[in-house]
């Protein structure tokens, strides 16, 4: 990188702390001791419940994780749902780049420029506290995130194939599906696992509002400063982003290897 | 019987480029014509006229006595279904099997059922077909390999297999050969006039390779756009071959 790009990082970096008034200070002013006893309490995670001693919590964490697990899933497939006559809508290949994939592309940049958890509080007012505002929550951002990236990898994708098909007979829909879209499987389906990775998170962070996710259980270990069960959840969370993962570098592997 | 393909009258112009000027062909049933002339002669324009690929500015171009001009959309599918064609790269799907490949080359007959069958759940009458095909064009032990294993020379057979697998009235192949050596060249072209020979197939192939094309029985030379000659290439002397590239 050149030399003015790193000097106008540096100093836009100090403008906006000077500007936030960032003092290091205030870390050494937060309350030690607490901070003090949150990371020594990480090599030693709760397996009972701290107020009582007695409730084995196990069953509580598995329950919280697969909870994330569902509210993540129903997001995803909602998303992609929704995403899928929006992204060949988007794509300027198969849209022909006229006022429809402008009008689309508009509306997957609202629908992604509210984050999830604003959707949350719009829909925990409109319907309550109900399984669908948390899925529909997540749906919508996600929704438009997936036709975004998917559509500008349609577009990205070989044509050849695609016009070969259409050399013999196929219509340009039908090339789409049995060329285009294999030949960019392997980014779409790593670019989706990702995005699962994240709607993961999100159904977590969505406890917080209270759905019965890892989030909760984390806000009510925090509030009552329990932090060798925060960390058994926190541990939880690490290990469903990490199981994600290794999920999708499998199925990348899998669609890559020739 | 009308003929397979007739250009009549036929110009076709490029923003700032004329590729096609004032072309009248008749290619008759069955028939093998090689299309001979240097690059940017207008062989590649004259082919995609052929499947409707492109609409000529002026004039008409026929497939069995339709104009193709006159199509719908529906019908212009018909046609292309009907009417095989090799490119010069591959364009196959990489990341399939090549059973796979060769299957969709019959999308716009099948449509979506028969494309999803091809996908996921192969009729096996459908595979045996397409075995056939392979074993014809020499790769039969390749049907279920992933189609970017393939050595180049094995993804054109493919390319040809899909083709067949279209049991096609006719087959335009546009520069098959420009990419493999001159030996895999002849076996190519070969295979491809022999296969026209067996199923009765009209067959328009583009050249530039001219001691290649000279084994094909009927030759059409294009320079700037314009036909130069249109003849039985054992009429044709060498000095026509040398006007052509002047």
């Amino acid at each position: 990188m050149r030399r003015a790009t790193w000097v106008t990082g540096a100093l836009a970096t100090l403008l906006a702390a000077l500007w936030l008034r960032l003092d290091p200070r205030d870390l050494l002013a937060a309350k030690p001791d607490l901070l003090w006893d949150f990371i020594t309490a990480a090599p030693r995670p709760a397996l009972v419940d701290e107020a009582t001693g007695e409730i084995f919590l196990p069953p509580l964490v598995l329950e919280a994780a697969w909870a994330t697990v569902t509210f993540a899933a129903a997001g995803m497939g909602l998303a992609v749902l929704v995403a899928a006559p929006l992204t060949v809508l988007a794509s300027t290949r198969f849209s022909g780049g006229g006022w429809t994939c402008t009008a689309v592309r508009t509306l997957i940049a609202g629908m992604r420029s509210v984050h999830e958890l604003l959707w949350a509080i719009l829909f925990l007012a409109a319907i309550g506290l109900t399984q669908a505002s948390a899925v529909i929550a997540i749906a919508i951002p996600f929704a438009g995130t997936l036709a975004k990236v998917f559509s500008e990898l349609l577009d990205e994708a070989p044509v050849e194939a695609a016009n070969a098909l259409q050399a013999g007979g196929a219509s340009e829909l039908q090339s789409l599906v049995f060329a285009v879209i294999p030949q960019a499987m392997p980014d779409l389906a790593s670019y989706g696992l990702y995005r699962f990775e994240c709607a993961l998170r999100s159904s977590a962070v969505l406890g917080f509002f209270g759905f019965p996710t890892l989030g909760y259980a984390l806000s009510s270990s925090a509030d009552s400063a329990h932090f060798h069960e925060l960390w058994t959840y926190l541990y939880a969370l690490f290990l469903l982003v990490w199981i994600a993962d290794r999920w999708s570098w499998a199925v990348r592997r899998r669609l890559v290897r020739a | 019987m009308s003929p397979a393909f007739a250009l009549r009258e036929v110009g076709v112009r490029y923003p700032g480029a004329e590729a096609l000027r004032d072309v009248s062909l008749e290619f008759g049933a069955g028939e093998v014509i090689g299309l001979v002339g240097p690059s940017g002669s207008g062989k590649t324009t004259l082919l995609r006229l052929l499947n409707g690929s492109l609409r000529p500015s002026t004039g008409t171009v026929e497939a069995e006595g339709e104009s193709i001009g006159d199509l719908t959309g529906r019908q212009l599918r018909d046609l292309r279904s009907r009417v095989g064609f090799v490119h010069q790269q591959y364009d196959l799907v990489p990341n399939l099997r090549v059973s796979q490949n060769v299957l969709l080359g019959r999308l716009g007959k099948t449509g979506w059922i028969g494309g999803l069958r091809a996908m996921f759940w192969p009729e096996r009458a459908a595979v045996e077909q397409v075995h056939e095909a392979l074993k014809r064009v020499g790769i039969g032990d390749k049907i279920f390999q992933r189609t970017d294993t393939l050595s180049g020379g094995e993804q054109q057979r493919v390319a040809i297999a899909r083709a067949l697998h279209q049991q096609p009235v006719a087959l335009l192949a546009d520069e098959p050969v420009a990419s493999v050596d001159p030996g895999r060249a002849r076996e190519v072209v070969g295979l491809l006039v022999e296969l026209a020979a067996e199923r009765g197939v009209t067959l328009v192939i583009s050249l530039h390779d001219l001691p290649l094309a000279r084994t094909l029985p009927r030759l059409v030379g294009l320079r700037a756009g314009s036909v130069v000659f249109d003849r039985a290439s054992a009429e044709l002397d060498d000095d026509a071959f040398r006007d052509l590239y002047a």
